[in-house]
């Protein structure tokens, strides 16, 4: 498939990334050579395979879901940028990055 | 004394007989990381002053007859994405800023506990994402065997640091191979144990199915010490395997590899890999046929073609949800912005460097609506099949022996602007992530130009403590690694 600057500029944005323009061209190329990489897989026969299967591994074992006192609060707040009282501080998110352009 | 050439149990058991302190030791090891980290970069946090008290307090539990721990009063250095309480954590990267974490990682609490002695955050490549540690926001590292080459990485602040002398243990972590590769270029041990094994709570997550802490030292009972320590269940870690661990320690007393069956990939000897290391992989297979080992040839044929495009689909995938929480929100860097969205654009453009923007767009174009069952999850049934042939491999061999890479240390700057080309250099050790499986480089001396040579065993599941039985085989042969300066002193 060929990748090109619309598509590349398509995923920074889904990424929360911007691309300086001297860079878009730089990473459509990275972009066609790793997914000529990613097309070699096309020759395995991955016929029945189930992707999620975790034969071989261990189970993974959830805690007890009981209630915690979790005594960092007050230390995971002091390295925010910006709070107020007991939250995290955020501009408005209305503005001109659109938050619902994520299709 | 030379304090800085010690293996860890000699400077342990020195500390705790009272033949020397804990003080003089962390003294030593500090004055050697002062003269040599201008040049090497190998730290990106040195932690002079909390090294002293540390040490200080050791040797007052010593002299007040209580127990130092196993690893009371020893030097080490730890990777920069593993939490630390009170002391920055920046990943290598600019968008963490000063974060100072508000609790330690399980590995650090562990090695704490055991009297362990942390004199430094260790340089890696930003977000462990890198081969060199030249992908870093605090500048390169370079390689004590030869300064003008790299380190290998992403772990190669701590690779570097061990070979340096400056500790003789540290940790890393290896999501593809970053802890193999770094420990063969710069001519140390390092040992990547199974998925699972080793708490990740509190490592900054890179992939998470794939990310493993493990250990670099420059002996191998120095490594199966260090094990003992940090290889624990956590609850805290669901990915951890519940119940006990083996004596790392007990498995090396008497080495033999009599009667084993070791197994060779004649797929990985297709004619790119460097001579010296080839000779090296030859030799060692022949020094452990002598030994009563009997050599197999095995067949890795898929984890050899679609390994690395595998790997570098589903390492992505993961490292664009996880790094999705590096906001400017919560901590770190923020660049202030009229509305979020924007700030979330200019925080993350500004903090994250261009590696790491690379692999979060391909794992975010991997995810992507429309291709994600042509890339992610055709990805996931080839890991499943890598997996199943690995297997398989296992039902003919106890081990495998192979590289840990395809070449020798390359040169400061030689991959820099050709990202595929690097990640060729884990070409070896990425299928060993895929399985879970455990995994060690095991140095093997230097080549005539003094360079460092290695190997690189796997064993299956849960089978740690036989790579460490053949590593002491390999070692009693090949000789333990020294230490280097770099020509600096």
């Amino acid at each position: 498939m060929a990748i090109d600057e619309k598509d590349v500029l398509h995923v920074a944005r889904l990424a929360r990334l911007e691309i300086p323009p001297e860079r878009v061209d730089p990473m459509v190329r990275y972009f066609q050579d790793i997914i000529e990489h990613f097309r070699t897989l096309e020759k395995c026969d991955t016929e029945g395979i189930d992707p999620f299967e975790e034969s071989g591994s261990h189970s993974c074992p959830l805690r007890d879901d009981e209630p915690e006192i979790w005594s960092y609060v007050i230390d995971a707040l002091e390295e925010a940028p910006l709070r107020e009282g007991r939250f995290f501080k955020v501009p408005a998110i209305d503005g001109e990055g659109d938050p619902d352009d994520l299709s | 004394m030379i304090f800085h050439e010690m293996e860890a149990s000699r400077i342990a058991s020195g500390i705790r007989d009272g033949e020397f302190t804990a003080r003089d030791v962390v003294g030593d090891c500090l004055a050697r990381m002062q003269a040599l980290e201008p040049v090497l970069n190998a730290l990106i946090t040195p932690l002079s002053e909390k090294a002293i008290a540390k040490a200080e307090s050791i040797d007052k539990a010593v002299s007040s007859g209580k127990s130092p721990g196993p690893l009371g009063g020893v030097p080490v250095v730890v990777k920069d994405n593993m939490c630390t309480r009170g002391v920055r954590t920046t990943c290598g990267s600019r968008i963490l800023g000063d974060w100072k974490p508000p609790y330690d990682a399980t590995v650090i609490e562990l090695l704490e506990k055991a009297g362990a002695v942390v004199i430094g955050k260790s340089n890696m490549d930003e977000f462990a994402m890198g081969s060199s540690t030249e992908h870093s926001a605090f500048g390169p590292a370079s390689n004590p065997r030869d300064t003008d080459r790299v380190p290998g990485g992403s772990s190669g602040g701590s690779a570097a640091s061990v070979a340096a002398g400056y500790v003789p243990i540290a940790l890393g972590s290896d999501t593809g191979g970053s802890i193999r590769q770094p420990a063969a270029f710069c001519g140390v041990h390092g040992l990547k144990p199974t998925y699972g094994l080793v708490s990740r709570w509190g490592l900054v997550a890179f992939a998470s199915s794939l990310d493993q802490i493990g250990p670099f030292a420059r002996s191998v009972s120095d490594m199966a010490l260090v094990m003992d320590v940090i290889a624990s269940y956590d609850h805290k870690d669901s990915t951890c395997r519940p119940g006990g661990r083996p004596v790392f320690s007990e498995s090396i007393k008497e080495p033999s590899v009599k009667g084993k069956k070791v197994g060779i990939v004649r797929e990985f000897q297709n004619g790119t890999l460097d001579g010296d290391i080839e000779r090296s992989i030859e030799n060692t297979a022949s020094m452990l046929s002598s030994s009563g080992a009997e050599i197999v040839d095995i067949s890795l044929p898929e984890s050899a073609a679609y390994g690395l495009p595998c790997y570098y689909i589903i390492a992505p995938a993961e490292a664009s949800s996880n790094l999705a929480r590096f906001d400017g929100v919560r901590y770190g860097l923020r660049e202030e912005a009229p509305d979020l969205i924007s700030q979330f654009l200019r925080t993350r453009s500004a903090g994250f460097g261009e590696e790491v923007q690379r692999r979060i767009l391909t794992g975010t174009f991997a995810l992507s609506s429309g291709y994600y069952d042509a890339y992610y999850l055709l990805a996931l049934k080839v890991r499943r099949r890598i997996c199943v042939e690995f297997t398989q491999a296992f039902e003919a061999a106890d081990v495998i022996l192979m590289p840990a890479t395809p070449s020798l240390p390359f040169r400061k700057g030689e991959f820099i602007d050709d990202p595929i080309s690097m990640y060729m250099s884990d070409v070896f050790t990425l299928p060993v992530n895929l399985a879970g499986l455990p995994g060690m480089t095991v140095s093997t001396g230097m080549n005539a130009s003094g360079l460092p040579l290695s190997v690189q065993i796997v064993a299956p599941r849960w089978a740690d403590s036989r790579l460490l039985e053949f590593a002491a085989v390999i070692e009693a042969w090949a000789g333990r690694p020294g230490i280097s300066s770099g020509g600096v002193l």
